[in-house]
């Protein structure tokens, strides 16, 4: 034993300072580093979590955004549609009024020509009959009492007016 | 010419009643030294690590894995800080023991105990501290006490001493055996590592250029290699003390018909 250099005090130094640092390692070491190690793993794991939970989100804000985007685009449409409609009927309803006003209008017009044309036969009638009644006068050189030869042409004038 | 390789430690200085040697002012410039690197890495740890931060991880992680690969989850962890105490002491110390400085190059004189009065004598300052039986033989009584402690925690005193004396008529031999890892741990750390340094210093006398060089380098590898037998072998042989406590909890029927 002395020969190989073992004796207890150098053996008790030893055991003393290797305990010393299986103690001081453990508290300066081991344990801040395997805690940092595990804080650095949940870290990690709860990243990815995140960005999982993120991505999700995002694909649904995605969808929700498109989904928005074409109901709007419908909506659109049908607004057009409405509008293009409206404007149909609109101008259905402006012709139709423009053409009816027009058709009155034609037929006031006609009905004063009418009138007019009524008002000048009558004119032109008693005027023909005046003037018949003064030829005659010239002609037979009698004048038949005024009333009598005014009978006579109205006679005359509504066979006339039958044969026509 | 003479080489003077002593297998024991030489007296330095006294410190009151303790004689220290030589081996054992290194181990304990290993200690401190370790422990201000590990406060250094600690002092400000940050969530991404620096690269002299990441090693350390890096060390940590490979032992700790190495422990409950090998003992299982629980008892992998208990033990973990002893195992890489083992690792990283013996990895240090065995490194530094290759530095210029350390092992014979720096000689002091002292005075020694001869047959006729005193006689000064130059002797290392430093000396590897596994080049010394006592330094091993401590990890090696530390190693094995802890096995026998893990094996009783998990298998109750009853399973331990079952363990111990199955078959009762080879219980002597179980006790050898497990003396016998004391022995073969520290020896095997003394002899490589005393050996290498041997080893160097007659290389250098030899042939002083170049061919030291090599073998300082598979010192390297050697000391590594020690290291990482040292505890692994002490991992080993705390799962095998410890293997037993698990077959019977997994199978109480088979345990309780013996």
């Amino acid at each position: 034993m002395d020969k190989l250099g073992i004796n207890p005090v150098a053996l008790l130094w030893q055991l003393i300072a290797f305990s010393l640092l299986v103690f001081g390692l453990y508290k300066l070491l081991y344990k801040p580093v395997l805690r940092m190690l595990d804080e650095r793993a949940e870290r990690i794991r709860k990243g990815m979590e995140d960005a999982a939970k993120a991505r999700e989100l995002a694909e649904r804000a995605q969808e929700e955004f498109e989904k928005r985007i074409a109901e709007a685009r419908k909506e659109g449409q049908e607004i057009v549609a409405q509008a293009t409609q409206m404007s149909e009927k609109l101008r259905q309803e402006i012709l139709e009024q423009a053409r009816a006003e027009a058709e009155r209008m034609i037929a006031k017009e006609r009905e004063r020509l009418t009138q007019e044309r009524e008002q000048a036969m009558s004119e032109l009638r008693a005027q023909v009959a005046d003037l018949s009644i003064l030829v005659a006068q010239k002609i037979v050189g009698v004048s038949l009492d005024e009333a009598a030869q005014r009978k006579l042409i109205a006679d005359f004038l509504r066979e006339a007016g039958d044969l026509k | 010419m003479k080489i003077h390789a002593p297998l024991a430690a030489e007296t330095i200085f006294h410190l009151g009643p303790i004689p220290v040697t030589n081996s054992m002012l290194t181990s304990a410039l290993v200690v401190i030294l370790l422990l201000v690197m590990a406060w250094l890495v600690t002092r400000k740890m940050q969530l991404i690590p620096g690269r002299y931060q990441a090693m350390w991880e890096m060390v940590v992680e490979f032992l700790l894995d190495l422990s409950v690969d090998t003992a299982g989850k629980k008892v992998g962890r208990i033990v973990f800080p002893l195992i890489a105490t083992f690792f990283i002491f013996i990895l240090t110390a065995n490194w530094m023991g290759l530095l210029p400085g350390i092992g014979p190059s720096i000689y002091v004189e002292v005075a020694e105990a001869a047959e006729h009065g005193t006689e000064i004598v130059r002797v290392p300052l430093f000396r590897a501290a596994n080049a010394d039986l006592n330094m091993t033989a401590a990890m090696a009584l530390l190693s094995i006490t802890v096995v026998q402690i893990a094996g009783v925690a998990v298998n109750g005193v009853k399973g331990y001493v079952k363990h111990l004396a199955s078959p009762i008529l080879l219980t002597p031999v179980h006790i050898v055996s497990e003396l016998s890892h004391i022995i073969s741990l520290a020896a095997r750390l003394f002899g490589n590592i005393f050996g290498g340094e041997v080893l160097v210093t007659v290389m250098y006398s030899l042939v002083p250029v170049v061919v030291p060089a090599v073998f300082l380098g598979l010192e390297v590898l050697f000391g590594f290699i020690q290291a990482l037998i040292f505890s692994v072998l002490s991992i080993v042989y705390i799962a095998l003390a410890t293997a037993g406590g698990h077959e019977e909890n997994g199978e109480p029927a088979h345990a309780a018909a013996h």
